[in-house]
């Protein structure tokens, strides 16, 4: 169903990013980034690329080096050469023979409805009161 | 004094699992490693069962094919774990399949370790900590809440080049 023409985020092989990105379609990452993403249809996570990110997505297809919960409400690919490490909750869950993988998985439909847990935490929370500095933290 | 009858091994295979013998094949003997003690030792091709000379136990060295549902302590052999489609594998402790798993049914477990692939097929279940050099999961399989290593570091490289 996936538009070949639909808008994506490409961050290049050379590029490295710290912070927080919402994608509305597709995203592929060749780059370094660290942070969260949260992309609501593909996020491609390329052979060269490091990621250290938390992710909530629609399908997420790694090939390179993931460090970070990933949350996937239709499927999750980890290809031959993925290298991840962290949580990974998603509907369907597909590992190549030579991908290597650590941390707790939770696959199946019910998976996600559950996973709420797995969320990435929102960029800034918002302070309810900027002036009241005696309050928490 | 030729005395290569039968000789019973006093095995303890959990009741109800069927052991496969392995395919019939001309290879030569094969290095296996204890379950119990890791001591090496080199067995015929087509040996089903032995005692390991390390720790004197016995070990079980074929393939074990699982049909129907099997409520069992531990399943362990040298040899394949195989859950059939409409198997269901209950282990209150630990699955040790040196030569791996494939599984098109069900596996309950506590700990699994395995020294091959583990293969999950479209239909089947999976629930237990897991350890394996290889994984193969395939689109539909379920797995319930469970660490996986598979390899045991897999930014193991990353590490290496920040030192
Ligand atoms: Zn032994």
């Amino acid at each position: 169903m996936a538009d070949p023409a639909v808008n994506e985020t490409v961050i290049g092989s050379d590029t490295t990013i710290k912070g927080d990105m919402t994608v509305e379609s597709r995203a592929r990452i060749l780059g370094k980034f660290e942070g969260t993403i949260r992309a609501k249809g593909h996020l491609e996570i390329a052979d060269a690329a490091q990621c250290r990110a938390d992710v909530e997505t629609g399908t997420v297809q790694i090939d390179g080096t993931m460090q970070g919960n990933i949350t996937a409400s239709d499927k999750a690919q980890l290809n031959a050469t993925a290298r991840v490490s962290g949580d990974l909750v998603a509907a369907k869950l597909i590992v190549a023979e030579g991908a290597a993988f650590t941390g707790h998985v939770s696959v199946g439909p019910d998976a996600v409805k559950g996973s709420g847990h797995h969320t990435p935490t929102p960029p800034a929370p918002p302070a309810p009161d900027a002036s009241d500095k005696s309050g928490k933290k | 004094m030729h005395s290569l009858t039968a000789r019973s091994f006093p095995l303890r295979r959990p009741r109800g699992v069927l052991p496969m013998a392995r395919g019939a094949g001309p290879a030569g003997p094969r290095q296996v490693f204890c379950y119990h003690c890791d001591h090496p030792l080199t067995v015929g091709a087509m040996a089903m069962s032995t005692n390991c000379p390390g720790c004197n136990k016995p070990i079980i060295l074929e393939d074990i094919v699982v049909k129907s549902y099997k409520a069992v302590f531990n399943v362990e052999t040298c040899g394949k774990l195989i859950v059939k489609k409409g198997g269901r594998v209950v282990a209150q402790k630990r699955i040790v399949a040196h030569a791996g798993i494939e599984s098109d049914g069900v596996i309950q477990c506590k700990t699994a370790i395995t020294g091959s692939h583990v293969r999950l097929g479209k239909k089947s279940e999976w629930r237990g900590d897991l350890r394996t050099p290889t994984l193969i999961v395939e689109p539909g399989a379920k797995i319930q809440t469970s660490h996986f290593s598979v390899p045991d570091d897999p930014l193991e490289h990353l590490k290496k080049n920040d030192q």
